[in-house]
């Protein structure tokens, strides 16, 4: 039970200061540390980003940076661009989507690395390019839906390099967004049998600490160090993506 | 406190705040000793988005906006769960 409630507070703690589930860190970690099978992992995972993100959004809500009204409009987009992509998945190849996702990934991930030195925090207010919401939202649930990933790693990018919102509260708005897109997700999971209940239960409650902290004291963190923090993130799953297009698994 | 947040983000703080400890106060239970009450924590843990963005659905009429894409999501939502079950 300790394994699963470390594996839960890390990656609760990682996935609320990047905005992203956390699922990079739960999927391994559940597999090799806690010996899960792979389906089981994948479940339970998801059932844990959801609660990531409830315990992480309250608190970015009391400190006012996650955009709802944005957050909500994209949420719409991007759970469409999911279940059409769900719809279409079987019968699209999945390895030149794997390698084109992958040089995607390592390019996103140089354009976010920092230039300048960092803020602690970002501006209340911000003007959102709104024209590329409906486009960026459908486009980012697709891809999650095609390759099976959660939409943090690119929701923050498109938040934050397409839509002109600041780091820290495209990081507070994209942990506010994967909750409803993992849910539906995570609720299939859990009326299969795929999710190892009592291995979930001991996750989400060390999710529930790690995002809850990371979410109260991460805003004092030099936001230039989490900003390359995420770009390293980025390339990492881009050098795992590119592996798997390679080996054809 | 409040008087800087608006009514959606004060209605969503609250139901993911009751939410989230309903689950780990069900879940905890749970492990200590009531096996059971581990499934129900789960359920309420998944649960708690759904009823925040059902609050912005139901009690938005200030919002319009808001609320339209709180129904479409919510209708997107169940169309996913229905074609994936």
């Amino acid at each position: 039970m300790l394994t699963f409630l470390v594996i839960g507070f890390t990656a609760g703690g990682i996935g609320a200061l990047l905005g992203v589930g956390g699922g990079i860190i739960l999927v391994p970690g559940l597999i090799l540390a806690g010996g899960l099978p792979f389906t089981s992992a994948v479940g339970t995972s998801l059932v844990c980003i959801v609660a990531t993100s409830s315990t992480a959004t309250a608190e970015y809500l009391r400190q006012q940076r996650v955009d709802l009204g944005l957050g909500l409009e994209m949420q719409w987009y991007t759970v469409l661009g999911a279940v059409a992509a769900s719809l279409v998945a079987a019968s699209i190849p999945a390895q030149p989507l794997y390698a084109a996702f992958a040089i995607l990934l390592a390019v996103t991930a140089v354009r976010m690395w920092p230039r300048t030195p960092g803020r602690t925090s970002g501006p209340t207010t911000h003007v959102v390019d709104r024209r590329w919401v409906a486009g960026a939202g459908v486009g980012a649930g697709s891809v999650a839906g095609l390759l099976g990933i959660g939409g943090g790693i690119l929701n923050v990018p498109i938040l934050h390099l397409m839509l002109g919102v600041p780091f820290d509260r495209a990081v507070a708005t994209s942990v506010y967004i994967i909750g409803i897109t993992v849910a539906s997700g995570s609720a299939v999971y859990l009326m299969r049998g795929d999710v190892e209940i009592g291995a979930a239960g001991a996750t989400l409650l060390g999710v529930m600490v790690g995002a809850a902290l990371a979410a109260r004291w991460g805003r004092q963190l030099n936001q230039r160090a989490v900003k390359m923090a995420f770009a390293l993130l980025l390339l990492y799953v881009a050098a795992r993506m590119a592996e798997t297009a390679v080996s054809g698994g | 406190m409040d008087s800087a947040h608006s009514q959606p983000e004060i209605r969503v703080r609250l139901v993911l705040q009751v939410g989230q400890v309903a689950a780990g106060v069900l879940v905890l239970v749970g492990l200590i000793g009531f096996r059971p009450m581990v499934m129900w924590g789960l359920l309420v843990a998944l649960g708690t988005p759904l009823a925040a963005l059902g609050a912005v659905a139901l009690t938005g009429h200030q919002t319009p906006r808001l609320r339209l894409f709180a129904v479409l999501t919510a209708a997107t939502l169940l169309l996913g769960v229905l074609l994936a079950g």
